[in-house]
């Protein structure tokens, strides 16, 4: 009886505990006035636009901040059954590679175009991960517009990394693979026969066309797994940093067999140096075969493959590259705002390191390296590059630990880093200038992966709100059965103490998240396409256009559609044809697109926005007489909007 | 009457001339239609010789809007009237030189007078074409319920089913009514006040 009471109280005593904490709701780090600070008045906006990775859908989303609303989601390496892309022929080709048409991608890190340090706001780049990709978005349409293939490479997870002003987009390999590609024993990764590469790939910011991306460079680096990295600013301007993990060389049980090493590296790139040797004819021609797809508006997407890329060797350009010793299996590399300190999340490890620039340059003045060097890159001594250690785990009272599990930091505008905490479940604030300490810990629900700070990653972060990134959701919202939605909890990081003042679920599982001052896009989205700067082959930019141009058995239908119907009214094809149907949009009238679908065909929606043309094909097998109808309800005559077409 | 006019009034008259010639290039008269969606207005502009949109859409998207109710589209060319107004405004503004040359009474008062018959027979003008747009209505036309007419006002605010629909003088009209107004005033000062 008596262990019965003492149970009983312990029961109640767990359930007081849990009430006067406020259990999961984040106790005293929850703003008291969270409320006020999220609530964005209907009808008023966001300030700043937040981009997600889709993770696994391959898409992208844009969030308001601080509401946390979800704005729009752009369909990136998925096909979009929604809006047609992906189906349709004009962006078909975007998902062309080299391996054929793929109609899927893994996307992780949406990293906004730079000019001088700073998110421009004039294109988002973000990767896909499986088959090596980078696409980008163009945000006065929000609309991807160009997706360029990464050779030589096997995820694509280290990537887009971009230099100070858009000079390079730098993408990395995390699978190092035999390269060129070929059939050998899979042991042999273990013997220095797989490789990483680092690629370089231009933008052209000058050209009209959507053809900006061109792969200018791919340096050749030992076969290590090559992970999140960043390229440095202000003084480190000239280099970009990559950190690797498996530096073991493990090609299986690698959870166990990869994390043996004490430390990995960072591998420390003279892009400024590699473009001279490139330009000094030291790179040369190599197997590179990869697709190149752009599509210009009121056009259709183009792809092209080309079957070489110029190849540099560490040993042919001397001092392109350093390694540099970090502990322990790090997940990425980050750079403060002043370009100085390199900071590395080692998620195995005990501390956060924090690299000195200027002291890694003095280093290799002096050439401070270890013995070993691989494949031609020296490797610096990790005491004479080191700035600081800041230790995140109390071995003595674990439960005073600061930080299990360090992946991914980013910077506000007053000197503070912010590290992610995996497995603690917690984000680490700290201060990082002549020495480092810690200053907070704020937990994050759960199983945090990336954080996000507005312009965190950029010379001067806006520094009023912080993004966790979360992998587990569990009991944070209402349950929906076995898959739950990605949480993200907002913090405002503008006082002394961070508050958390917003919890909301995301889509697919965005990985990083980049965000920007709304004013610097809001302004120049577009509101429709200019039907006069149509250039579609097929487009019937009026209703006098409109009809149908059989070639054979091939027929195309350019229709039209208005407020609130088509033309041409009926369509009559003959069984078996190969029908394209060519929509044109007459309306130019912000948000007024017209939608299109047909009974018993094989084909998605299309979404056609004013001033636009899209074009979809079936083959009409089935005699009989079959309607299409607007799917996007339109005007007080939207289901009028409807029509036959005869197959006979 | 046919009295020389002050030097004075003659030099306001050449420069109320040259005023005049300022309409050939902006709007006379703008007629806006606000909705909820449409926070900035879709708008419409009345010039010497042709008609505008608030941008290079509007106009295409108020005829949009009018044919669920029948209206005829708005164009252009279906106005006569801009084929002879500018020759209207060249006539007065002749008339203006040609008073400075031949400064007489009876010239500003040829012209009180001929200003007000062109500012009349102008809105009257534009009253008759908006009540033959607002309700000459194409009665097959989807919206069409017995009663219903959509003629915008002439001066002044009026809401119209999911609109509100204002007409006003733009900067054309308003450069008219100074010029009127200040001929009135030269008119007064020449045959009530003794002018030096």
């Amino acid at each position: 009886m008596k262990t019965f009471k003492i149970i009983l109280l312990l029961i109640i005593g767990a359930l007081l505990t849990n009430s006067c904490t406020g259990g999961s709701s984040g106790g005293d780090i929850l703003a008291s006035d969270a409320a006020q600070k999220v609530y964005v008045k209907p009808g008023e906006w966001d300030k700043v636009y937040w981009f997600m990775s889709g993770g696994y859908s391959g898409n992208l989303t844009v969030h308001g901040i601080p509401s946390g609303r979800l704005l729009k989601t752009i369909p990136v390496f998925s096909v979009f059954p929604e809006n047609g892309y992906g189906f349709e022929l004009e962006t078909k080709q975007l998902l062309n590679t080299s391996h054929g048409f793929l109609p899927w991608d893994d996307s992780h890190h949406p990293t906004l175009s730079q000019t001088d340090g700073d998110s421009d706001g004039r294109w988002l780049f973000i990767n896909g991960n499986n088959t090596p990709r980078i696409a980008r978005i163009d945000l006065s349409s929000f609309e991807t517009k160009e997706i360029i293939e990464i050779p030589n490479s096997a995820g694509n997870h280290a990537s887009p990394y971009l230099t100070e002003n858009t000079e390079y987009v730098f993408a990395a390999t995390r699978f190092s693979v035999p390269v060129p590609q070929k059939s050998i024993p899979i042991s042999d990764f273990s013997k220095g026969k797989f490789y990483g590469t680092i690629t370089a790939i231009t933008v052209d910011g000058k050209t009209k066309s959507e053809s900006k991306m061109k792969i200018a460079w791919q340096l050749l680096v030992p076969g290590f797994n090559y992970d999140i990295s960043h390229c440095g600013k202000g003084p480190s301007h000239d280099w970009c940093f990559f950190s690797s993990y498996n530096t073991e060389q493990a090609y299986k049980m690698l959870e166990k067999n990869a994390s043996k090493n004490d430390k990995d590296f960072i591998l420390a790139v003279n892009w400024k140096k590699a473009e001279a040797c490139v330009a000094a004819g030291k790179a040369k021609p190599f197997i590179g075969k990869h697709a190149h797809n752009y599509h210009n508006e009121g056009t259709i997407a183009v792809s092209k493959i080309k079957n070489t890329i110029k190849m540099l060797r560490p040993k042919d350009c001397p001092e392109v590259a350093y390694y540099i010793p970090t502990p322990k299996s790090p997940h990425g590399v980050d750079v403060d705002p002043t370009g100085k300190y390199i900071v590395a999340g080692g998620k195995l490890a005990a501390i956060i390191p924090v690299h000195s620039f200027a002291k890694m340059k003095v280093a290799i003045k002096n050439k401070k390296f270890e013995k070993k060097s691989y494949g031609s890159i020296p490797v610096l001594k990790y005491n004479e590059v080191i700035h600081c250690e800041l230790a995140v785990v109390n071995t003595k009272d674990t439960s005073k630990s600061l930080c299990f599990g360090p992946l991914h930091t980013e910077f506000d505008n007053k000197g503070n880093a912010y590290t992610s905490c995996f497995l603690s479940n917690n984000i680490l604030k700290w201060h990082l200038g002549e020495t480092c300490e810690a200053r907070q810990k704020v937990p994050a629900y759960y199983n945090i992966g990336h954080v996000s700070v507005v312009g965190g990653a950029n010379k001067n972060p806006y520094g009023k709100y912080m993004l966790s990134l979360n992998k587990v959701t569990q009991d944070r919202y209402l349950p929906t059965g076995p898959e739950m939605a990605h949480a993200a909890q907002l913090y405002d990081i503008s006082g002394d103490k961070i508050k958390m003042i917003l919890d909301f679920p995301t889509m697919g599982e965005p990985h990083y998240a980049n965000a920007i001052a709304a004013e610097k896009i809001q302004k120049k989205s577009k509101r429709i396409y200019k039907l006069s700067k149509n250039s579609h082959p097929y487009a019937a930019k009026s209703e006098k256009e409109a009809g149908v141009i059989r070639k054979g058995k091939t027929v195309h239908v350019k229709l039209t559609a208005i407020r609130t119907h088509f033309k041409p009214d009926t369509v009559t094809v003959n069984q078996g044809d190969r029908v394209i149907f060519h929509v044109t949009n007459l309306e130019q009238d912000f948000d007024y697109p017209h939608g299109f679908a047909v009974f018993g065909t094989p084909i998605p929606n299309l979404l056609v926005m004013p001033g636009q043309t899209k074009s979809i094909e079936f083959t009409a097998k089935k005699k009989g007489v079959f309607p299409f109808y607007c799917t996007d309800f339109c005007s007080a005559l939207h289901q009028e909007m409807q029509n036959y077409i005869r197959v006979r | 009457m046919f009295k020389n006019i002050s030097k004075l009034h003659k030099n306001l008259i050449l420069l109320l001339s040259g005023l005049l010639g300022i309409i050939y290039f902006i709007p006379l008269w703008f007629i806006i239609l606000k909705s909820p969606q449409y926070r900035d207005g879709l708008s419409m502009f009345v010039w010497l010789s042709k008609i505008t949109g608030g941008n290079e859409f509007d106009l295409k998207n108020i005829n949009l809007l009018n044919h669920y109710v029948g209206m005829k589209e708005v164009h252009a060319a279906d106005f006569i009237e801009f084929t002879y107004m500018p020759y209207i405004l060249g006539f007065m503004i002749l008339g203006g030189i040609v008073t400075y040359f031949y400064s007489k009474r009876i010239m500003v008062l040829a012209g009180l007078v001929s200003f007000f018959l062109v500012a009349l027979a102008g809105l009257y003008d534009l009253y008759r074409w908006e009540q033959e747009y607002g309700h000459n209505l194409d009665t097959s036309a989807a919206l069409s319920m017995k009663g219903l007419s959509f003629s915008p006002p002439v001066l002044g605010c009026k809401p119209m089913m999911n609109f509100i629909v204002c007409s006003w003088p733009h900067a054309g009209g308003s450069l008219l009514l100074i010029v009127g107004f200040s001929l009135a005033i030269i008119s007064y000062r020449e045959f009530f006040k003794k002018c030096a």
